[in-house]
């Protein structure tokens, strides 16, 4: 806790909630541009197409505003030698949970504002579709977990590289991969990590080519899918923390 | 003396591993783009214009955007560390050709990753089976997408030169992308810099250029370019530098 207090600390005046208010607000942005003309079809969906699109648009934009995020906290320490200073009186492994824990509450907050943007909107748009509990249950577990394990692997790399340059472009390189096998069978899909934001979704669409409708409907939560990502997290953060753990300060 | 400021800007980067990315994220977007085309061809029926907007779609949106802030956060980011700004403006070197030294950089390797896309669009294209001649407005995109690479690359270095963290002028980018797509879709695409890579390149396929729209989008491309350049180079002359 006491870790923790010192992370909000540093975080002071480095404008964390000015980056992650601003990008959001682009993304809200950008999900009421996807819903307009909206016809009576697409309001009885409107929820669904929701639940549908927004895993996508995490796809591009989380990955990229996790990194800044982890980034931009790690970077603090790299500038004169702290991490030699810092661990004459805190452990690694706190400061490493520290900082992870420290990017979850922003990924929580933002997942809360996304889900408040889903109901809002639905509301002023008229959408006639109810959203199930279960709907914002999985697609927080889902996005949250997913954003997690890429915030843990840009974490290792942003304490690893003194040069930010290499855990930005993970980020990067990490939204493109995961949009792009989208688009790919669901095999190539579990190979990429970003990918899980799509994957790891409970509704699928159904596009007719020839009456150019989209249907969106219910799928189950993929459970396999879910349990490979936890358990990969799980080595990904013991690995991480032993790693830093065990590295010259 | 610019060329020998061009050169030591080069020697910064020399060994970095800003190059990588250069060439990663063209070679990653031909083969997914490839194999997505290839996936698609029941819908996917323009052949080599298909292909190119597999090729340059997203990437052009949101990614090489967020990579030219990264290469231009990068390039500021030596000059914030330690007291290289005590340094940098203490050398006999007038503030403008600092400012343009790293924007030519920033050039070489936007010119280097278009030829690059277009080297790999080519060969994706013989690979996938596609035997007739290629657009004769690839030439053209490439170039557009130099041109609005580099008024993306001079706002970037402005903000990256005023912003000390690495990492934000790398979200604004991407946030700049985003609403780059809302821009050109209103049609107010050439008033907005992030706009001009999507445009230029053509790359949804539905944006080509008429031959009167030509000249506002070179205009627009040098505007968004001598802008940010002019207000570079006022904020290094009057501002204080906080090494």
């Amino acid at each position: 806790m006491k870790a923790l207090q010192l992370e909000m600390f540093k975080a002071t005046r480095k404008h964390f909630g000015l980056i992650v208010f601003l990008i959001e607000g682009v993304q809200i942005l950008w999900m009421l541009w996807s819903l307009r003309n909206l016809d009576a079809h697409d309001l009885s969906q409107g929820y669904l197409t929701f639940f549908y699109q927004l895993p996508l648009f995490n796809c591009i934009i989380l990955p990229i505003l996790v990194s800044v995020i982890v980034s931009r906290c790690c970077d603090l320490e790299h500038g004169g030698n702290m991490f030699k200073e810092l661990f004459t009186m805190q452990k690694p492994a706190s400061l490493f949970n520290a900082k992870l824990v420290f990017t979850s509450i922003y990924l929580v907050m933002i997942l809360i504002v996304q889900m408040l943007a889903i109901l809002v909107i639905g509301h002023i748009k008229g959408f006639l579709d109810s959203p199930f509990v279960s709907d914002f249950v999985f697609f927080f577990l889902s996005q949250f977990f997913v954003s997690l394990f890429l915030a843990l692997l840009i974490q290792i790399l942003a304490l690893r590289f003194v040069n930010q340059f290499v855990p930005i472009i993970a980020g990067l390189i990490a939204g493109f991969l995961g949009l792009m096998s989208m688009f790919f069978p669901p095999w190539v899909m579990r190979l990429v990590p970003s990918a899980y934001y799509g994957l790891l979704s409970t509704v699928s669409m159904n596009w007719d080519t020839t009456t150019r409708i989209v249907n969106c409907f219910h799928v189950p939560f993929s459970w396999v899918d879910f349990s490979t990502l936890l358990l990969v997290l799980i080595l990904l953060y013991l690995f991480g923390r032993n790693r830093f753990a065990h590295r010259e300060a | 003396m610019l060329l020998n400021v061009c050169v030591s800007e080069m020697k910064k980067l020399h060994r970095s591993p800003v190059w990588i990315a250069f060439i990663i994220l063209p070679i990653l977007s031909a083969v997914m783009g490839t194999f997505n085309y290839l996936q698609n061809l029941g819908i996917l029926t323009q052949q080599w214009y298909s292909l190119w907007t597999q090729h340059t779609l997203f990437s052009s949106y949101f990614f090489l955007p967020a990579l030219i802030g990264v290469m231009c956060a990068y390039q500021w980011r030596l000059e914030h560390h330690e007291n290289n700004w005590n340094s940098l403006m203490t050398l006999p070197i007038p503030t403008w050709q600092i400012v343009i030294g790293k924007l030519i950089v920033s050039m070489l390797l936007v010119l280097l990753t278009q030829v690059f896309t277009g080297f790999l669009f080519i060969i994706s294209g013989r690979l996938a089976g596609l035997t007739n001649s290629i657009p004769e407005e690839l030439p053209r995109w490439l170039l557009f997408g130099v041109l609005s690479g580099i008024s993306i690359a001079a706002v970037q270095l402005l903000l990256a030169m005023i912003i000390r963290s690495f990492a934000i002028p790398v979200g604004i980018s991407l946030m700049g992308g985003i609403l780059g797509l809302f821009m050109a879709i209103k049609g107010l695409g050439l008033f907005w810099p992030y706009s001009l890579l999507v445009i230029g390149m053509n790359a949804n396929g539905r944006w080509t250029l008429a031959a009167g729209e030509i000249i506002p989008y070179i205009i627009s491309c040098i505007v968004f370019t001598v802008i940010p350049i002019f207000i570079s180079v006022r904020y290094l002359k009057i501002h204080d530098i906080e090494a």
